[in-house]
């Protein structure tokens, strides 16, 4: 019977022990759980551009990478959560001194994209081509699932109209202007400072969980019943200072290059071409990942051009990018084909020459050429195997070669990429299904392409 | 010195007088440095055209006959929304009027004309009860040159507008051979027609046939209201002399360049420059790049006012080689016009000779640039956006230099008026005392000019004359406070010289019956705002769906729709829907008095909130009468949905909240908190993403908290999740209709995503047409004074509606306002309590120093303030566009095709309609569903097949389903709208007009009839597959 008594006694304890603390030790513990997840979910990890490859069996062969300042930091928040937990269990009352540690932690945590910009500019644009792409194959499974003129595998066409930024779509490089003070400028704001659509969505649950947890921490410090009022209000000030002042300072360099870009603008309309070009060295000092951007080196190229420099790379990237806005993307292939015989180990020159690829394979595809089609995107991919829509592509080739098997096997990869997305579309998903029975029905599984059709049917399983 | 003069001594006046120089220098900005030329008023008379009786849309034609090449051509339309046709092209349109929420002049086709050229991203759907912006009010060019051809020309127009006073206003020219033709605007010139019906068989916009058979069009009179240009009209209506420019090549380059003198003639003269030049070019002002372009056969346009406003400038125009494939000869055709003077291609134009690093300067050899003849094809004009950044930056910052050291001056120099008060502060308190009256009005004007940006009204803050009234009222306010101020400094008092500390509010509580029958008078008042003309509106998409499911549960017990779907979405509204037109009727009307009494009540719970948290009566009741008069409100009040329930039992729950878990611990509070807030989730399962807010605040302001104590709120916590779970699981019933095919716009709305991290947070705290702009202007602003206030009522509303907002973000997937319509009120207290708070405790900390009588300072500074403030709350509400609106349809008219369809059906008529909701409402049903792309929740699988969810029509979907559907009816009716008509194929769309006559047009869309003794045929192609595939 003592051991029933006692039983009956735990949650009565338990009752008298909860109502003896104060109330934000539970917002701490509460935070203390979101950073520990923080600290052992992913915070940013992606297909390693440098190892990812196509395996033997032709499919993608991905071998992650974290970028190595999320990792730092999410063992810092992991610590952090650590030293919070011992604290509130030996010295409750000390913890408040942690709330600055704690602010500057989520300072840390929100500058991190910016801090991807500036350190490796390669895992931006990875993350840019993931989800541009990834998104854009999607829409196009999508639109023609809701086109009811077409029959998916008859007719399904790339949709040409998507707006061209592909060149210039390194975030944040928008030109800077004093609209961007303006509420119309927020969404380049956020992009300046690395919290692009592509950055919030490719960002593992760990980013947020951290955030969550500092966040909450901080609830939990300043709602304390001994002395939170008093900490909230001396830091009241304090705190969006601290935070503006954080992105403020990240941004100076990006001022000072945003600074020789529109005295360079200036120059080239004066005609001062030297001038011109040693302000756009300055430019890319400052902001080292704009060297990924087509744009950029075509406004080098412009020059060069003028000068008929015709062993200078940016030469052909000027007409690549003249090609691009004609949406001639063969000429622009072939542009950035020479550019590559002459500075193959140009930063961004892989995904260039991918994303061309990959626009002229769709266009010869409309044409109805798919074998040559799928030329391109095996092109393509050989440059960046992480590129969904030219597994997209290449799925739909097979469609077309009614391949059903092969179909879904491709479409399978562009379901794998979608899986670094925080937010899930249904179509790649919904396709991979369908082709999986189809390909089934064509063999005379009947059973197999009947289970596919309603595993196709009903997202709820997936 | 005492405790009370020092903060006059740091750094806070340092940042009120950056802040009050920065308030001055934002208002002098917009006319100093304007970035473009203010809007000219047309002076030229003009005839407005119409058609009689007045109708909602009209089409207008014109046949005109052209003995020459057109060398140039253009037309000045001034009308609401249009569609100009040039020989059967679209040259020129502006479609707004089925979205009243579209920001002024956002869908002109050449948006460089808007005086609004970007606009903040939000979802804009016609939320509020607000007419459609003034889009009349300015006369936009087109250069129609490229599209008129020597012969016959056909001219014209697609009217619409809101409500049914249809009337256009055209002025134009076409010149060539040396002859121009003016475009006759008068109703003589102009054929009309309620219904684009064919001529002879073709198309109304290209059928070349003068007696054609519609009416002459009628004349409404001279144009009596100021018509407006929002750039220089002479950029358009007169033609590039055919005169070019060009000089020598020097290292791939051409440079002209000449000094255009300074623009004296004041705010309303502009300057502008036209440039066609065969080689890329740049053209720079002074140091200043102001474009580039450059492609043979085109003109660009520049508005330099801004440039030469501050003095002479020096105008160079580079011409510079690619190295790709240049034209041979480098030309750059130009003229322009600086205020009177007429900047022309000749020798005043200077071309380098030889190069100079200086040469924007003048630096190098200039000689008068070579002349000659171009030959006059067309080169159609675009209007250009200076691009200069940067280098303004420095004008806007010595402005704000300029201003700081104006206020400095002013500052010491009212000094000296501090002595007369015997100011311990040796005049400075005295100084602020009296600027911050000026400042409050300058800020206040400012204000109202953001919020009234994406409105037809931001042209009277655009108007030069504007400016002079907004300096005489900071003057007046000057002189007012410098007299108040000696009258009060000269006036006998006996009154302590210590004031108490400030106090924000009391928070004791007292009835009083004169007040509630004044908040009775407001909520009558809202009563009739939202009962008036409620039937003006057809029935909404939505409205269509909860009225046809409340009518299934009158015929079965089930909410089931016409077409057999089982709507599951708020039981709770529906049977007291169905209960409701079972006593009053299904009339339009009648179904949405329904919604008028919550949106009554709420106004009553809004008093009492208000009352709750702020402790002032008088507050309460402003707050009940801004949402007594809120467009939003009123809008959703006259909607046959569970929005407006919804809100009043949330605002129900958020009072009983208050009382029972933040300012007190009244138990029936806290029980009535759980039963309101169950009733708001049944409403609206939405109404989940308040629960952070209340879980937060909760934690927050539940202190001491003991189990025992509060085993209600245990229990009222459990009972509240229960229901939401178990309408969250009745919810989901909707979906068991099966789908047809898997996309990602079939997914829940609610999941987690961070797809667009500020939609929403523009929707709700801008709202359309930036109509929330002050009031979150001051919300956010008065946050930290709250906070330090540790007003926990008011914290509480912070906390409700800044997480309710921020979980609508990550969690809804579609981005509308109408799920966080609960936070309305609360916003609505917290500005009102905000401005109240703004006004005492300035006029307490600006009064305190002044050790003579601060008290009646105090009450002076308020009652000077007062009006300013009121001023702006009143503006704010925008009650014009609100009165307005009481005669103007706002969405698409589809119920009246249906009506139509209804007096007018025969026995085997089919029909088939793109917008199926009012079908199910008024014919009980259609035939077919016609669709090229789906959305989300149109069609479900029956078994037998596709159909609509609303109308139950089965699904069409290509043009050989149609056309089999033809071939065995007799008459088939088919509804087109604008918004459906932009998901079909050009060739569906051919295939559609071709076949069908227009019966009736209405707001937004078309009514089109297909009879089969018409005996017409229209090919098309095949699109391959069966015609049951999908």
């Amino acid at each position: 019977m003592t051991w029933a008594r006692r039983l009956l006694l735990v949650p009565a304890r338990a009752l008298a022990w909860s109502e003896a603390r104060d109330r934000s030790d539970y917002a701490i513990l509460a935070s203390v759980l979101f950073m520990a997840l923080s600290a052992y979910r992913a915070w940013y990890v992606l297909p390693s551009p440098y190892d990812t490859t196509i395996g033997l069996d032709g499919l993608l062969s991905i071998v992650e990478t974290e970028f190595p300042a999320a990792t730092v930091l999410r063992v810092g928040i992991g610590a952090f959560g650590a030293v919070i937990l011992l604290l509130l269990l030996a010295k409750a009352q000390a913890l408040a001194k942690l709330r600055w540690p704690g602010w500057l932690l989520l300072g840390a945590t929100l500058a991190l994209p910016f801090a991807m910009q500036l350190w490796s500019p390669n895992l931006v644009r990875e993350t840019q081509v993931i989800y541009s792409h990834v998104d854009r194959a999607s829409n196009d499974i999508e639109f023609n699932l809701k086109n009811q003129q077409r029959d998916w595998r008859d007719l399904q066409r790339f949709d040409p109209s998507p707006v061209l930024r592909w060149a210039t779509d390194l975030s944040g490089y928008t030109d800077w202007s004093f609209e961007m003070l303006g509420l119309a400028g927020q969404v380049d704001v956020l992009d300046a400072l690395g919290l692009t659509n592509g950055y919030f969505n490719v960002a593992g649950r760990g980013w947020y969980f951290g955030m969550s947890g500092l966040l909450v921490f901080q609830l939990g410090v300043y709602g304390r019943l001994t002395g939170g009022r008093r900490y909230l209000l001396r830091d009241l000030p304090l705190i969006p200072v601290c935070l503006v002042s954080v992105f403020a300072l990240i941004l100076v360099p990006r001022a000072i290059g945003e600074y020789h870009s529109q005295v360079a603008g200036r120059a080239i309309s004066k005609g001062d071409d030297t001038h011109a070009l040693e302000e756009l060295r300055a430019v890319r000092f400052w902001i080292p990942s704009i060297a990924y951007s087509l744009a950029f080196q075509a406004e080098i190229g412009a020059i060069t051009q003028r000068r008929g420099c015709m062993s200078c790379p940016e030469t052909y990237l000027y007409r690549a990018n003249n090609a691009v806005a004609v949406r001639d993307y063969q000429g622009a292939a072939r542009a950035l084909e020479k550019a590559a015989a002459l500075a193959p180990e140009m930063p961004g020159m892989r995904y260039w020459l991918g994303q061309a690829y990959v626009e002229s394979g769709i266009d010869i595809f409309n044409t109805g050429q798919y074998t040559a089609a799928d030329r391109f995107f095996r092109r393509a991919l050989a440059y960046v195997p992480s590129d969904a829509l030219a597994w997209y592509g290449r799925a739909i080739v097979q469609l077309r070669l009614r391949d059903f098997a092969a179909a879904a096997e491709y479409t399978h990869q562009v379901v794998r990429l979608q899986n670094y997305l925080g937010f899930k579309k249904y179509p790649p998903h919904a396709q991979w299904l369908l082709a999986r029975s189809w390909s089934a029905y064509r063999r005379g599984d009947f059973v197999e392409a009947h289970r596919y059709f309603s595993e196709y049917l009903t997202p709820e399983l997936w | 010195m005492t405790a009370a003069v020092r903060p006059l001594r740091s750094w806070r006046l340092l940042g009120f007088g950056l802040a009050a120089a920065f308030i001055f220098a934002c208002n002098l900005m917009n006319v100093l440095t304007p970035y473009r030329a203010a809007p000219e008023i047309i002076a030229d008379r003009a005839d407005w055209i119409g058609i009689s009786p007045p109708s909602n849309r009209a089409f207008f034609r014109q046949v005109i006959d052209l003995p020459f090449t057109p060398r140039y051509a253009w037309i000045a339309v001034a009308t609401d929304d249009y569609v100009l046709y040039v020989n059967g092209q679209a040259a020129a349109q502006n479609q707004f009027a089925i979205n009243a929420a579209l920001s002024f002049q956002h869908r002109l086709s050449d948006r460089a004309q808007g005086v609004n050229p970007y606009v903040v991203p939000a979802a804009r759907a016609p939320d509020l009860r607000l007419a459609t912006n003034r889009e009349w009010r300015v006369r936009i060019h087109s250069d129609i040159s490229k599209q008129l051809r020597r012969g016959r020309n056909v001219l014209a127009l697609s009217l619409q507008t809101a409500d049914p006073s249809v009337r256009v206003s055209i002025k134009g020219e076409i010149v060539g051979d040396g002859v121009s033709i003016p475009i006759d605007g008068s109703a003589e010139s102009w054929h009309a027609s309620r219904t684009p019906d064919r001529i002879r068989g073709q198309s109304w916009i290209v059928s070349p046939v003068r007696a054609d058979g519609w009416r002459q069009a009628s004349s409404l009179g001279p144009v009596e209201e100021p018509l407006q240009a929002t750039a220089p009209a002479g950029l358009w209506t007169r033609p590039l002399p055919l005169t070019g420019l060009t000089g020598p090549e020097i290292a791939g380059d051409v440079r002209f360049a000449r000094v255009l003198p300074a623009l004296t003639g004041g705010p309303t003269q502009s300057a502008w420059l036209r440039v066609s030049s065969t080689w890329p070019y740049t053209l720079t002002v002074g140091n200043t790049l102001a474009g580039a372009a450059g492609k043979t056969g085109k003109t660009e346009a520049y508005d330099l006012s801004r440039f030469l406003r501050n003095g002479p400038q020096r105008v160079s125009i580079r011409l510079y080689r690619t190295g790709l494939t240049d034209p041979a000869m480098p030309v750059v055709m130009l003229d322009g016009a600086v205020g009177s003077l007429d900047i022309a291609p000749d020798s005043s134009w200077n071309v380098l000779r030889r190069d100079d690093p200086g040469w924007l300067d003048g630096g190098g050899l200039w000689e008068s640039a070579s002349m000659v003849p171009m030959s006059p094809g067309t080169r159609p004009i675009t209007l250009q956006i200076p691009t200069s950044k940067g280098w303004w930056a420095a004008e806007q910052a010595f402005v704000w230099a300029a201003c700081f050291a104006g206020i400095a001056l002013l500052f010491r120099a009212l000094g000296g008026l501090g002595g007369l008060a015997r100011d311990r502060t040796g005049g400075r308190a005295a100084a602020l005392w009296i600027l911050s009256l000026p400042i409050l009005a300058a800020g206040a004007a400012y204000l109202l000019r953001l919020r009234f940006k994406e409105t037809d009204l931001i042209l009277d803050f655009l108007n030069p004359a504007q400016y002079g009234r907004s300096l005489a009222l900071d003057l007046a306010m000057l002189v007012l406070a410098i007299a108040v101020y000696l009258v009060l400094t000269r006036a006998p008092s006996s009154a302590p010289a210590v004031v108490p500390r400030f106090r924000p509010g009391s928070a004791a509580l007292s009835s009083d019956a004169k007040v509630r029958l004044l908040v009775l008078a407001i909520s009558l008042l809202g009563f009739a705002l939202r009962g008036y003309h409620i039937g003006i509106e057809n029935l909404q998409a939505d409205e269509n769906v909860s009225l046809d499911a409340a009518r299934g549960v009158l015929r079965t017990g089930a909410p089931y729709e016409i077409s057999g779907v089982l709507y599951t979405r708020s039981a709770m509204y529906h049977y007291m829907l169905a209960g409701w037109i079972y006593l009053f009727g299904s009339s339009p009307a009648a179904a949405r008095m329904m919604s008028v009494i919550p949106g009554v009540a709420v106004i009553f719970v809004t008093y009492e909130l208000a009352y709750l948290a702020t402790g002032k009566r008088h507050l309460a009741v402003i707050c009940a009468l801004v949402i007594a008069v809120s467009p939003w409100q009123i809008n959703q009040s006259r909607n046959i949905r569970f929005y407006q329930q919804m809100q009043f039992f949330g605002i129900c729950a958020s009072y009983f909240f208050l009382r029972g878990f933040v300012l007190g611990r009244h138990k029936p509070s806290q029980n009535l908190f759980f039963a309101m807030g169950s009733l708001a989730v049944v409403c609206q399962e939405i109404f989940v993403l308040t629960f952070p807010g209340f879980c937060i605040a909760g934690y927050l302001y539940l202190r001491p908290y003991r189990l025992r104590d509060n085993i209600n709120v245990v229990i009222g916590f459990i009972t509240m999740m229960v229901v939401t779970v178990l309408d969250a699981g009745t919810f989901t019933l909707l979906c068991l209709t099966r789908n047809i095919g898997i996309t990602t716009s079939i997914a829940s709305i609610i999941q987690f995503h961070v797809i667009n991290p500020t939609a929403f947070i523009n929707t709700f705290f801008l709202s359309e047409l930036h109509a929330r702009f002050i009031g979150s202007v001051f919300f956010f602003a008065a946050l930290p004074f709250w906070i330090r206030r540790s007003n926990a009522a008011i914290l509480t509303l912070y906390i409700l509606v800044i997480t309710s907002v921020l979980a609508a973000t990550v969690l809804v997937m579609q981005v509308a306002a109408r799920y966080v319509f609960v936070l309305n009120p609360m916003i609505v207290i917290v500005f009102i309590a905000s401005v109240d708070a703004l006004i005492r405790w300035m006029a307490f900390h600006l009064s305190r120093p002044l050790a003579a009588n601060p008290r009646r300072f105090q009450r002076a500074w308020i009652a000077m303030a007062t009006p300013i403030l009121a001023i702006m709350v009143i503006a704010d509400l925008h009650l014009d566009g609100l009165m307005r609106s009481y005669d103007q349809h706002l969405i698409m008219q589809h119920e009246s095709a249906y009506r139509y369809i209804a007096e007018h059906r025969r026995p085997g008529d089919v029909v088939i309609s793109v917008s199926p909701m009012s079908g199910a409402v008024v014919l009980g049903g259609i035939d077919y569903y016609l669709e090229q792309e789906l959305q989300f929740d149109e069609v479900y699988m029956t078994p037998f097949a596709i159909v609509d969810r609303w109308a139950g029509g089965k699904l069409v979907s290509k043009i050989d389903q149609v056309r089999d559907i033809l071939s065995t009816a007799s008459r088939a009716w088919i509804i087109m709208d604008q918004a459906e008509s932009k998901k079909f194929t050009p060739d569906f769309l051919a295939y559609l007009y071709g076949v069908t006559q227009p019966r009736l047009e209405f707001l937004g869309g078309e009514l089109l009839l297909w009879t089969a003794s018409d005996g017409t045929y229209v090919q098309s192609k095949d699109s391959g597959g069966s015609i049951d595939d999908f």
